[in-house]
């Protein structure tokens, strides 16, 4: 019988966490688990370690008995060093024994990738074939699959870095004109976004390609030396090329990007960001290339991690339209477009037989609905094609702000918080949020493990704190109405029928009738409250929701490293 | 407003969570249509969504003309653009339809309404089960008097913008064409005759086609509206869908009280305006005319009278935007965006005397009304409300731009390329002037792609950015104005109005002045001898030949304090 165990890493913006992922594969070897309890005896005696509970009979339960989350749990306080040791660590705990017999078969090619969610251990008829030949490649023996937002988060804080960009003769501002105000409403003095591009770093080419592909004016070589001459100088090693027309004819662009490539340059072309005008490929291109150089360390850091287990090891990267080699881990893989853990979500939500999924992870609220008909993928016969399918954003986010609004209530702003610093749950912001809500009228208590993962220990503290919080903010929003005696218990009551109605409106509106099922770590949470709001849905509760996906969908996770060992 | 009682405070709190739920619901279902309401059949806004200040009382407008003349039904829908039938300029379409929400399956039957037609009708009669053919058959097919027992009790408006186009003459009849409040077809809401299919639009195809084939009638007219109605006809099935919804606010019984805790919220905000009366004037850029503004604040209600403006030949503005351009205004002000419906815009009033260009009346062109004068009247309003406040409050008016500014190119064969140029703004003691960007303009403007510009027409774009160089230097430096520049492969004609923009925009406590907008046309005279002309009128037209290069530049915004290097050179 074949079997495998799934380990997740995840690699947030202070710790790295890990945890079993597959009680499914119950049949565990015993001594990965004497291992595993060993090394944590070992690593507890320093003050740099914090272990959890480790239960070896829990493991060994049927998966509808048993409580995933909390099986294996270890955590890595993140030094000045980053990501390396600990993925190092983890790759150590998962590898140290020595490989069955059994280990070889699945596994063998990038063709045996098995998506997440879907059971693992059935190969495909492309590995099976593989399998037979007779020169079937030197197989790893285990794969370790990456899912990051570690580009998302990098636009989302501004850490990365401004890049150079090119672009056509007589363009350099376009791009400036399309920063839209930042307040759609009239007001007298406006505000804009910026875009993260500065006009003493973008540069013209003398170059020309015409609506209908033609390319009236090459790059001059000159040219181009001379500006890579200059960027030397201004030690910018990411560049952004956005020409004119390059969707219909990329060779311009083509020529000049290779030409940086060679200098040793890291760049974005716009034409590899279509479709779409040149305002919204040009500002992809920008925005890549921003979040291209907060990448560039924590890939050196993984590569440095495991480089000693090449041989033994398969390294993939979820992207936006499936699993790739790991050297094709750029910005554009975790951009919050089809980024890898939307994609592994849609692939997980086609196993149930219910039209609509909603899922309630750790950072993400969305609505997945089964379309039929497979989009298509650039890399559908090596790494599994996107699934069919669309994910909808809810109108409710778990770390969505509260603040005062123009009715006398506190409303639901509009912007997403993140776990940096977090809900006030967790003990260290002031910012009341969708989570704070559910916690304070007891709903997270359903969701045990989310509690564990979120809440501090003290956690009653911070319900005194989110409930003062709540009574701060309705007296606020009262404004000129200075109602005395705002009761806080009463608001927060009132905000959770706001937050059921809001998505009550959202299922409505998208035609949600019939079979309902609740994914994610924090579905239990929100069960009982959407049926008594919606009676008529026959809603389930996935009692096997993927850990994984929940918290690389959320939680404070940057970066999530999976890790599958075949037996 | 005194609620002694706590289970009474209970009581209005759970009121307000309601309607602030409803507001939520009205929200999400325009959230995708830039310009757009929700009207009750008497003409009260239940909902609106302003892409600029003149949609404020228009569109509710537009959709009231509509029902009154139509008596529209669920699933209709009727289009309007004349500016005195609830309309802005010309270029802006906007398409009605009819909605049931307390009974949506109860729509009209079309099919019943075809079959009450004598059969063998006259020629261009549409036959039974076939669409309407044209204005005539519409009407006597029964759009419009149809006996079906479904009434129609909200209207949901939508206004599509085209590219602007600049007028060619002084009247209406040169700004484009005059569309009354027109059936154009129907929305198909029979779930079981569509087979899980979108709604189907049944649209009187021959009379878009009419209209698109008008010579000033925008490009794409019969596409880009059937593509609206479409979208209108699934946004319908959406708010059917919500309305089946037994625990949804949005119900018809909801609306009376929605839109009284509207007032109640808005009375609030209003509280904190300055109250009493001031009186501001203003003279128009370019004009002269003046406009004046008494401004009377009172706790529940804020009034606006332009009596004593002058008349005028050159400009007029409707009573219904005027009205927008001062809400948009005081809502500016308040900083908070205040319930969107007919119990916010009671509280104000606004007055436009006759014999005023304020009461304009066909066939006077509003198309410089709309777009210049507008941002004039916000400006008066702010001007108004800084001088009841006190002189420490400025209320941002240093920091201002003057409105966009348009032109048109007219090629050979009939097609027409319009768009707009953004003025820098004036800096101000705190920051530089805002680039390429008009306060009071509307919000949706989507720049057409370079590239689509280059395939659709006969055009080389050699640049678009910022007109670098023109701001007015200061201790903070003005906005960047707009450039554009074109190479024509085809002749044509070249139409432009600049407005305010014709004029040098001062700057403030010793900042420079920025550059006022310039149209250069460099001819190709031969290839070897070209000669550049500098258009410097306000407003104009002038023929280009293949090759020639049109240079579009908007002004720049004017500094604001003492350049450190106060040379001359300095701007």
């Amino acid at each position: 019988m074949k079997m495998s165990r799934v380990f997740g890493l995840w690699l947030g913006e202070s710790f790295a966490e890990l945890q079993e992922l597959s009680p499914q594969t119950s049949a565990i070897r015993p001594g990965l688990s004497g291992l595993l309890e060993t090394r944590e005896g070992e690593n507890q005696s320093r003050s740099s370690f914090e272990s959890q509970a480790f239960d070896s009979q829990a493991m060994l339960r049927p998966r509808s008995q048993s409580r995933p989350p909390s099986l294996l749990r270890k955590k890595w306080m993140l030094s000045k060093k980053g990501i390396s040791e600990p993925l190092k660590d983890f790759l150590n705990l998962c590898l140290s024994e020595q490989p069955s017999p059994l280990m070889t078969p699945i596994g063998v090619t990038p063709i045996g990738v098995t998506p997440i969610g879907a059971p693992i251990g059935a190969p495909t008829p492309e590995f099976s074939a593989a399998a037979r030949s007779q020169d079937a490649p030197a197989a790893p023996s285990a794969t370790l699959r990456i899912v990051t937002r570690r580009a998302e988060q990098t636009m989302k804080r501004r850490q990365g870095q401004i890049p150079v960009l090119l672009v056509t003769r007589g363009f350099a501002s376009h791009l400036f004109l399309s920063e839209a105000s930042e307040s759609r409403d009239f007001i007298p003095s406006p505000e804009r976004m910026r875009l993260p591009l500065s006009s003493d770093l973008i540069f013209e080419v003398s170059e020309r390609t015409s609506s209908d592909g033609t390319v009236t004016t090459e790059a001059k070589l000159e040219e181009l030396e001379f500006l890579a001459a200059k960027l030397d100088l201004l030690k910018v090693r990411t560049l952004a090329v956005a020409f004119l027309n390059s969707l219909v004819n990329p060779e311009s662009e083509n020529r000049v990007a290779g030409f940086f490539r060679e200098k040793g340059f890291t760049v974005v072309q716009s034409s590899n960001l279509g479709p779409g005008g040149e305002r919204a490929r040009w500002q992809r291109a920008v925005a890549m290339a921003y979040a291209e150089a907060g990448l560039r360390e924590e890939k050196e850091q993984i590569m440095n991690a495991v480089a000693s287990f090449k041989d033994r090891l398969a390294v993939e990267i979820w992207s936006e339209d499936g699993l790739r080699p790991f050297d094709r881990y750029d910005a554009q893989t975790g951009w919050t477009g089809w980024t890898g853990w939307r994609t592994a979500l849609l692939k997980a939500a086609q196993g149930f037989a219910a039209p609509f999924v909603l899922h309630f992870g750790l950072e993400n609220f969305s609505l997945i609905t089964k379309d039929s008909g497979a989009m298509d993928s650039p890399c559908d016969s090596t790494c599994g094609a996107k699934p069919p399918g669309s994910m909808l954003p809810l109108p409710i986010q778990p770390t969505q702000q509260f603040e005062p609004g123009v009715w006398p209530i506190p409303v639901l702003g509009r912007e997403d918080k993140g776990y940096e610093p977090g809900p006030m749950l967790l003990g260290r912001s002031h910012q009341l949020t969708v989570l704070d809500i559910l916690f304070t009228r007891r709903h997270l208590n359903k969701v045990e493990e989310a509690l564990e993962f979120l809440a501090p220990p003290n956690v009653e503290r911070s319900r005194a704190r989110i409930l003062e919080s709540v009574f701060t903010l309705a007296k606020a929003a009262n404004g000129p109405h200075a109602l005395a005696n705002v009761d806080a218990d009463d608001v927060t009551a009132d905000l959770e029928q706001a937050l059921i109605e809001r998505i009550a409106t959202f299922l409505a509106l998208h035609a949600v009738e019939g079979d309902l099922v609740l994914t994610g770590c924090l579905a239990p949470a929100f069960s009982s409250l959407l049926q008594a709001r919606r009676p008529d849905l026959r809603i389930q509760l996935d009692p096997e929701f993927d850990w994984f996906l929940s918290c690389a969908a959320g939680g404070r996770a940057v970066t999530g490293i999976q890790m599958t060992e075949r037996q | 407003m005194i609620i002694p009682d706590r289970s009474q405070k209970r009581a209005w709190n759970f009121s307000l969570i309601r309607s602030e739920n409803l507001g939520c619901i009205l929200e999400t279902l325009l959230a995708d249509l830039a310009s757009s309401a929700l009207v009750l059949p008497n003409g009260r806004t239940l909902h609106l969504r302003a892409d600029s200040p003149a949609d404020f009382a228009t569109l509710p407008q537009a959709a009231s003309l509509c029902h009154q003349y139509l008596r529209l039904k669920p699933g209709q829908f009727a289009i309007v653009n004349d500016p005195y039938s609830g309309g802005t300029t010309l270029s802006e379409v906007t398409l009605v339809a009819g909605i049931q929400v307390d009974a949506f399956d109860a729509v009209v039957q079309f099919d019943a309404i075809e079959d009450r037609r004598p059969k063998g009708g006259a020629p261009g009669t549409p036959s039974a089960g076939s669409g309407p053919r044209g204005p005539a058959a519409a009407q006597s097919a029964g759009f419009f008097n149809s006996s079906s027992p479904a009434e129609t009790d909200l209207l949901l408006v939508h206004r599509l913008r085209f590219e602007p186009r600049v007028p060619s003459g002084p009247d209406l009849d040169h700004e484009g064409v005059r569309i009354p409040p027109t059936p154009i077809g129907h929305v198909d809401l029979d779930i079981s005759r569509r087979n899980g299919r979108q709604p189907a639009c049944h649209l009187n195809d021959a009379l878009l086609a009419a209209i698109g084939a008008h010579p000033l009638a925008p490009s794409d007219f019969a596409a880009v509206i059937r593509a609206a109605a479409e979208n209108l006809g699934q946004l319908i099935e959406r708010m059917k869908r919500l309305a089946r919804d037994p625990a949804s606010e949005f119900k018809k019984v909801n609306f009376k009280t929605y839109l009284s805790d509207s007032s109640l919220v808005c009375q609030t905000h209003l509280s904190r305006l300055p109250l009493g009366t001031s009186v501001a004037s203003r003279a128009l850029v370019p004009g002269g005319e003046t406009i004046k503004l008494r401004l009377d604040v009172n706790e529940a209600r804020v009034q606006f009278d332009f009596a004593g403006s002058d008349p005028s030949n050159r400009v007029a503005l409707t009573e219904l935007a005027t009205f927008g351009a001062c809400f948009a205004a005081t809502e500016s002000l308040l900083g908070v965006r205040l319930p969107m419906n007919s119990g916010t815009f009671e509280h104000f009033q606004v007055s436009t005397p006759a014999k005023t260009l304020f009461a304009g009346r066909a066939p006077a062109g509003v198309f410089t009304g709309i777009n210049f004068v507008i941002p004039d009247v916000c400006h008066l309003v702010l001007t108004a409300f800084s001088k009841l406040a006190g002189k420490n409050s400025s209320y941002g008016l240093e920091r201002t731009s003057p409105p966009l500014a348009f032109f048109t190119l007219e090629f050979e064969g009939g097609q027409v390329l319009g768009g707009t140029l953004a003025p820098g703004g004036n800096a101000d003691k705190a920051q530089d002037g805002l680039s390429a960007f008009s306060a009071w303009g509307p919000r949706d403007l989507k720049a057409p792609s370079i590239e689509d510009l280059e395939r659709v027409y006969p055009v080389q774009i050699m640049s678009s950015g910022l007109r670098s160089g023109a701001a007015g230097s200061g201790k903070h430096k003005g906005g960047d104005g707009e450039k554009k520049v074109f190479r024509v492969m085809r002749p044509g004609i070249l139409r432009w109005s600049l407005g305010g923009q014709a004029f040098p925009q001062d700057g403030l406590e010793g900042g420079r002045a920025g550059r006022a907008a310039q149209i250069l046309v460099l001819r190709a005279d031969g290839g070897s001898t070209d000669k550049q002309e500098d258009l410097t009128s306000a407003a104009g037209s002038t023929s280009l030949r293949a090759g020639d290069q049109i240079f579009l530049f908007a002004s720049s915004g004017g500094g604001f304090g003492k350049p450190a290097d106060d040379s001359p050179t300095a701007i």
